[in-house]
C-alpha cells in the first residue's frame, strides 16, 4: 500500500518564511555581522569531557571564526577550564601541540609558566619586571559549561545566557544518553562554501532519496512514506531537532547482514527499540523510528540513534571557507566481532558523508554568482526555515535587545 | 621473523595479504577506488565463505591483547568490509567518481586495541 506520513510540528511555525533571501549570505559585510552578533554571543560547543580524563589533561582548540585558540583543561581540582591560548606577557601561542597531560604550561618565548587554573606561577627574571601586578598576568578565561559531557565555550565578555538557559527543554532531556557510546572516529574537512549551506546539507530529510540513493537505496521510509516525509520535527526559540522514519521494509544486502550478526544495527541500518530512552530521543514517540537530528543553534549538530550518535560542529573560517569538525560515536563493543560490525556501519557512512558534502562547493558558486536570489523550501525543509529566521533575529537585534540572547 | 601474515589455522588466507591487509583508512579507500569492480568482487567473493570462521576466532581473542597476526585478520576484515560497499549496492564503478573526494575528508580511526 502506497501511503505517506503528515509531519507533526511542535514549536513556533507562525512566522517562518518559505521563501529564503540568500544573496547576501557570501558577503563579507554579512559574516561580520554573524561573527559579532551570532557567534560571540552564542554558547559553541567545543569538546567533550571525556577528552580530559585526568587532572592535566589538555586539548587545543582552534575556532577559526572567532579567531580564537583556546586550551580546554582538567585542573589539579578536577574542575575543566577554558583559556585563550595566548601567553599574557607578550601574546605568543602558548601551546602549540593539540592535547596532552601537563601540570602546568611554559611559554617558549620566554620562559612564563601557568598552572592549569590559569594563574601565572612563572615569570622568569621576575625582578627586572617594575611595577608588576600579577593578578593581571593570569591567562584569559574563556566562560565555559558543560551539557551531558559536551564542553561549550561562550565568547562574550558576560553571556547573557547560562547554558541551561540558553540550550532550554534540551538540557535537561537527555539525562545519561551520550555516556552509552564512545568514539570511534574523529573527522576534520574544509570546504569552500558558505557555513550556513553546510549546516542547511545535514538538516532535511528531503534530499535523502536522491543524493544517497547510491549508498542508502532503502533505509528510510518505504512503501508506507514513500517521500520519505519526517514524522515530528519541533523548532525551539533557536535550536530544533526531528526525527526520521526508518523502512520497515528495508532488504539487507550479504555483507550487512554479516555485520548484523556479530553486531548491533546501527545506521544506515535502525534499531527503534526505546526502551530505556530518555524523553529526548524520538520525542514525538513516532512508529519506524530510525534516529534524530538536532540542531544546537548556531553550528552543531547531534544525528543520533539506538546505540550511536554522530556530531558535527561547522565554523565559518570566513564567508567562503567553514571547517567541519566531529565525530562518530558507538556503543563499546564487548568483542573484535562487535568492532568489525561498527566499521562495517561506519564505513558505509563514509559514503553517505561525502555525498552530503558533494553539493556544497557547487551550491556556493551558483551564490556568488549572484544567479539565485532567494531559494524556496519545503514543508520538509522547515529546519532551514527556521535556521534562517533565528539567524536574522539575531543579526537585527540591537544592543538593548542583546540582553535577551 | 616471519614473513607470514597470519597464524597457522589461517595460513590459507596468506593468498590475500598484503593486498588486502590495509590498516589505514585513507588507504582502504583508496585501494578500493583504484581497483577494478571484477577484482573487488573478486576478494569480497572469495573471502566471504571465511568470514565466520575469521570472526568467530576473533571473538575469542581479547581486544586488548590483539598479537601482530591477529591484527591482521582483522585488517583483512576491516578492507573487506570496505570492498563489500559497491557489490552489496550493486554499483558499476568501486566509487562515486562525482562524489566528495574521500582524501579531503581528515579521519582519525581508534586502533582496535582501544
Amino acid at each position: 500500500m502506497d501511503g505517506t506520513v503528515d509531519t507533526v510540528y511542535k514549536g513556533n511555525v507562525e512566522t517562518l518564511r518559505r521563501r529564503i533571501p540568500i544573496d547576501h549570505l557570501t558577503t563579507k559585510e554579512n559574516f561580520l555581522a554573524e561573527r559579532e552578533k551570532v557567534f560571540r554571543r552564542s554558547w559553541l560547543m567545543v569538546g567533550y569531557t571525556s577528552d580530559l580524563p585526568e587532572s592535566g589533561s589538555y586539548l587545543v582548540r582552534e575556532v577559526p571564526t572567532l579567531n580564537a585558540s583556546i586550551i580546554l583543561v582538567r585542573g589539579e581540582d578536577g574542575e575543566i577550564r577554558a583559556f585563550h591560548n595566548v601567553c599574557t606577557h607578550r601574546g605568543n601561542k602558548l601551546v602549540m601541540d593539540e592535547a596532552g597531560c601537563r601540570r602546568s604550561f611554559a611559554c617558549r618565548f620566554h620562559g612564563w609558566a601557568f598552572g592549569t587554573d590559569g594563574t601565572v606561577d612563572l615569570i622568569t627574571d621576575e625582578q627586572q619586571f617594575r611595577d608588576l601586578d600579577k593578578s593581571l598576568l593570569n591567562l584569559k578565561p574563556v566562560h565555559i559549561d558543560i551539557w551531558q559531557g559536551h564542553i561549550f565555550a561562550n565568547f562574550n565578555e558576560t553571556p547573557h545566557e547560562t547554558l541551561a538557559e540558553w540550550l532550554g527543554p534540551i538540557w535537561s532531556e537527555y539525562d545519561g544518553y551520550f555516556d552509552q557510546h564512545q568514539v570511534a572516529v574523529t573527522r576534520r574537512v574544509e570546504t569552500n562554501c558558505n557555513w550556513n549551506l553546510a549546516i542547511n546539507a545535514f538538516t532535511e530529510g528531503y534530499h535523502t532519496l536522491y543524493i544517497h540513493g547510491g549508498s542508502v537505496p532503502d533505509y528510510q521510509g518505504g512503501r508506507s512514506n514513500p517521500n520519505r516525509h519526517r514524522p515530528f520535527m519541533e523548532m525551539f526559540e533557536r535550536h530544533l531537532r526531528y526525527s526520521a522514519p526508518s523502512n520497515p521494509n528495508h532488504v539487507v544486502t550479504p555483507a550487512e547482514e554479516v555485520a548484523w550478526r556479530y553486531g548491533k544495527p546501527c545506521l544506515p541500518a535502525f534499531d527503534g527499540n526505546m526502551e530505556g530512552m530518555p524523553v529526548g530521543v524520538n520525542p514525538g514517540r513516532a512508529e519506524n523510528w530510525a534516529f534524530d537530528v538536532m540542531q544546537i543553534f548556531p553550528n552543531s549538530l547531534i544525528l543520533y540513534g539506538n546505540y550511536w550518535h554522530i556530531e558535527m560542529t561547522f565554523w565559518p573560517i570566513d564567508e567562503d571557507h567553514t571547517l567541519i569538525t566531529g565525530g562518530n560515536y558507538v556503543y563499546p563493543a564487548q568483542n573484535l566481532g562487535e568492532r568489525l560490525s561498527q566499521d562495517w556501519t561506519l564505513s558505509r557512512g563514509r559514503f553517505v558523508l561525502r555525498e552530503d558534502l558533494s553539493t556544497l562547493e557547487a551550491q556556493h558558486a551558483a551564490l556568488k554568482s549572484g544567479v539565485l536570489t532567494h531559494i524556496q523550501l519545503s514543508q520538509q525543509e522547515i529546519a532551514l526555515q527556521h535556521h534562517y529566521r533565528v539567524l536574522s533575529d539575531m543579526l537585527s537585534a540591537d544592543q538593548g535587545e542583546e540582553k535577551k540572547l | 621473523m616471519s614473513d607470514k601474515f597470519f597464524s597457522e589455522n589461517f595460513a590459507d588466507l596468506e593468498r590475500f595479504a598484503p593486498d588486502w591487509v590495509i590498516g589505514g583508512i585513507v588507504e582502504r579507500q583508496r585501494k578500493r577506488a583504484d581497483s577494478e569492480l571484477a577484482t573487488v568482487r573478486q576478494f569480497f567473493e572469495d573471502l566471504f565463505p571465511e568470514i565466520d570462521r575469521i570472526i568467530t576466532y576473533l571473538n575469542t581473542v581479547p581486544m586488548d591483547a590483539m598479537g601482530g597476526e591477529d591484527k591482521n585478520l582483522y585488517w583483512l576484515v576491516v578492507t573487506w568490509n570496505e570492498m563489500s560497499h559497491p557489490i552489496d549496492l550493486k554499483w558499476e564503478e568501486t566509487d562515486e567518481t562525482w562524489s566528495f573526494p574521500f582524501d579531503r575528508i581528515q579521519l582519525w580511526e581508534r586502533a582496535p586495541t582501544d
